[in-house]
């Protein structure tokens, strides 16, 4: 390609060979290598990061697996009481208690026990009363006050 | 040759070495990669993924509210290691710390211990030695403890020892229920289930069995990046029975007092409600700990109450005679002559406990009349007798899931004899389980609507928490005549006041519905007048009933009537739950209390009466026997004997 040169002087326009490239003076495997050495070192760090990542993942495994191991525990632990509960519970078991204990307990006669309901909680009470006032037909099953049986 | 040609040449000799080593490399992963990589991929894959096998847990069973009655629970497994135990000093100190605390022979610990090699046929046939790694030193060891001896051997140091956890088949209430329930043998990690609902519902009851296959680090641990493939292991299903454990309890108890006193060969109690057919309770006697089977005997673990006949005995007879109600041959007033309780029909003596006259049938109920209830019999006729027996269930299965169960011994109409008609009413000749004496109870209690009985309430999915609830069926009244429900629960109310051959099993307050029943038992061929079976079968209120209760004492010491032997443990047992269920009485106490008092004047002054009676009549037969007597010696000729006259 040719450069068009022209003379601040006289104005006159010359055309200048272009500049010949220089020949390099280092050789043209050194910017190979870099490259290389670039790419590797890329590749090198999302390795690196990777190997870092799977080895907290694998940490994060065992973790989890110690406790699931634990979890189990509990729940054989929890399997246990449960059980055990049952065992307490029976009634065999806590007759024999009151005959070991002379607790003298005996079955209450039906007037000797009375019963308590509350039907309704107080917000369920305001609703209602509103839907009453507001002219709407509602029919109450239940009433609003705690009823002694 | 200039020096710049023989770089060239190096260099491309140089090259050439690259390129073939490059190609040796391109080949070498060609091969691997393509031409072998399926062969080598399921080689590196078996390295790496391993398989893991779960079992799901077995169903449970819970009673209505929720109870546990069958349950796993945890437990845990102690095996040794023969090749890894260490120097025979080592073997000996670990024999004797196991042995102590497992309370085991030390002597055979030490020899599971110290038995490193054994001696196997090989596929070829040929016998060979091969390592023994795996002894069991103990299992289903209590979790408790097995985490104390885990705790304790790991601080020892010793090697070999391992520990697993497992599950077990555990009945926390014991002997509750047991019979019912079953129970579960272990068969080489298989469960067998040998009897009760466990082995009706094993199907369901059945966990399945779960497989995970992972890709797994050198530790063993799954890879979080890796492939897993999983089918769940899951839980079998869980039952939810119609059984109330407090009611279960007292029926237990109670008849339990009644083995104390009467010693009976065996004792059963069942509670069922009239409307539904639920089982509500039900016990029998002998009866065994399903955690504890080393002396169970077979007596022991019998379903007597689905698999024993028995003959009813008079407890048949308010069925008969609904039956006769409900037709219209009979009503509450109408009067038979119970012959004083002698009376030959069809060439054979048939007798009642005690010598009455003319009774109405709400009397022959109340007196419990063998010859009232067979002449009612014969107005039926055997074709209408046998279709009411049979409209109450007798000759039927219940519907009770247990195996096996008998459907009693009922003969079919053709197959009858003369004296059948006579005999079937008052419960003689026929038998059957105590299963299909309550259901036939219900049925009379519920207005005639036959039930099937039912003991699974709900069956629930643990995995999805979906239940499925086992139906009601309702079928229409068997009673064409809408009095025959009300007259017959007055005519058995009769049977617990004052008069009647149970007022032991009367309840203050409340209107008991009920019968006695004390059957001779048959043995070799003829009854026995030293074997009964006492029962006592009724429902409480008798108007609209929460319950029915049977409860019956098979061979009892001492006295044998149902009244006497089974009648105060009913009233006990049915005091007790009226107050669990808090079902207010009938009446009043005061109201109930001067009824019982003006119902018991009256009966003591128709004893009166019939004691004067008789004594009025002893004295004219005394007198007529004199008079006889006195004539005879004077004119010479000789008078029949009265049991002469009587045979003619």
């Amino acid at each position: 390609m040719n450069t068009y040169a022209r003379s601040l002087k006289d104005g006159s326009e010359t055309i200048v060979a272009s500049r010949q490239r220089q020949p390099s003076r280092k050789p043209w495997f050194f910017a190979f290598a870099v490259k290389i050495i670039l790419m590797c070192s890329f590749i090198f760090a999302a390795v690196t990061c990777r190997i870092m990542y799977n080895a907290r993942i694998e940490a994060l495994n065992k973790e989890a697996t110690k406790i699931q191991m634990r979890i189990r525990k509990i729940n054989l632990i929890s399997a246990n009481l449960r059980n055990k509960r049952e065992e307490l519970t029976a009634y065999p078991y806590i007759s024999a208690k009151i005959k070991q204990y002379n607790l003298r307990l005996r079955a209450a006669d039906y007037r000797q026990v009375s019963y308590l309901r509350i039907i309704d909680l107080p917000e369920k009470r305001a609703a209602k009363r509103h839907l009453v006032s507001s002219g709407r037909k509602y029919r109450e099953n239940t009433s609003a006050v705690a009823s002694l049986r | 040759m200039t020096q710049l040609s023989y770089i060239g040449i190096r260099m491309e000799a140089a090259w050439f070495v690259f390129l073939l080593t490059f190609a040796y490399l391109a080949y070498h992963m060609y091969t691997v990669q393509i031409l072998r990589h399926d062969e080598l991929y399921a080689k590196a894959k078996s390295k790496y993924t391993a398989v893991k096998t779960s079992q799901g847990h077995r169903g449970q069973i819970y009673d209505h509210a929720g109870n546990l009655l069958v349950g796993n629970v945890p437990c845990g497994n102690i095996f040794v290691d023969p090749t890894e135990t260490g120097s025979d000093e080592q073997c000996r100190m670990m024999a004797e710390l196991l042995a102590k605390e497992l309370s085991l022979d030390e002597k055979e610990v030490y020899k599971d211990l110290t038995t490193r090699e054994i001696t196997i046929r090989g596929k070829d046939g040929k016998l060979k030695t091969i390592p023994k790694r795996y002894a069991v030193i103990k299992n289903a060891i209590e979790f408790d403890e097995f985490e104390r001896l885990k705790l304790k051997i790991s601080r020892t140091g010793f090697k070999g020892i391992h520990f697993s956890n497992a599950f077990k088949r555990n009945y926390p209430k014991n002997e509750l229920l047991a019979n019912i329930l079953g129970f579960t043998n272990l068969d080489r990690d298989k469960v067998i289930a040998v009897i009760g609902l466990e082995k009706f519902y094993d199907s369901n009851m059945t966990s399945g069995k779960g497989k995970t296959k992972f890709e797994r680090s050198r530790d063993g641990l799954p890879l979080a990046f890796g492939n897993v493939s999983r089918e769940e292991a899951h839980d079998g299903l869980n039952l939810y029975l119609t059984i109330r454990e407090p009611l279960q309890a007292i029926l237990e108890e109670e008849l339990d007092k009644l083995m104390e006193v009467h010693k009976p060969t065996a004792a059963y109690a069942i509670m069922a409600d009239p409307y539904t057919g639920d089982i509500l309770a039900v016990a029998q006697r002998p009866t065994f700990n399903p955690n504890i089977r080393k002396n169970m005997t077979p007596q022991a673990w019998r379903n007597r109450i689905a698999e024993d006949v028995i003959e009813p005995g008079s407890i048949m007879k308010p069925i008969a005679i609904a039956g006769a109600l409900d037709l219209g041959v009979v009503t509450p007033e109408t009067r038979f002559d119970c012959e004083k309780g002698r009376w030959y029909y069809g060439g054979k003596l048939l007798r009642d406990s005690h010598p009455m006259g003319v009774l109405t049938v709400s009397e022959i109920i109340q007196h419990s009349s063998n010859i009232g209830t067979a002449k009612i019999a014969l107005m039926m006729g055997e074709r209408q007798l046998d279709s009411t027996l049979r409209a109450f269930g007798y000759g039927k299965k219940t519907g009770v899931p247990l195996k096996p169960e008998t459907t009693g011994i009922f003969r079919p109409l053709q197959r009858w004899d003369k004296l059948s008609i006579t005999r079937f009413p008052i419960g003689q000749g026929i038998a059957a389980s105590p299963l299909q004496i309550i259901r036939s109870y219900c049925i009379l209690a519920n207005g005639g609507h036959p039930v099937n009985l039912r003991l699974v309430d709900r069956i629930e999915n643990p995995a999805t928490g979906k239940i499925e609830k086992i139906p009601v069926v309702r079928q229409p009244s068997i009673y064409r005549n809408p009095n025959t429900h009300r007259d017959i629960i007055e005519m058995m109310k009769r049977v617990t006041e004052p008069g009647g051959t149970a007022t032991i099993a009367a309840i203050r307050g409340y209107h008991v519905a009920g019968k006695t029943g004390t059957a001779q038992k048959f043995i070799n061929g003829e009854y026995s007048h030293k074997k009964f079976t006492a029962s006592f079968v009724g429902f409480v209120p008798a108007e609209k009933p929460r319950f029915v209760l049977l409860v019956t004492a098979d061979e009892p010491h001492g006295s044998y009537y149902g009244g006497t032997v089974s009648g105060p443990y009913f009233k006990s047992i049915a005091e007790r739950t009226l107050k669990y269920m808090r079902t207010p009485p009938d009446m009043d106490f005061a109201v109930y209390d001067a009824k019982f008092k003006a119902a018991k004047a009256k009966v003591m002054a128709e004893k009166r009466r019939l004691w004067a009676q008789e004594a009025k009549e002893r004295a004219e037969r005394a007198r007529r026997r004199k008079m006889q007597k006195s004539q005879t010696k004077s004119s010479g000729s000789t008078t029949r004997s009265y049991a002469q006259r009587q045979k003619s």
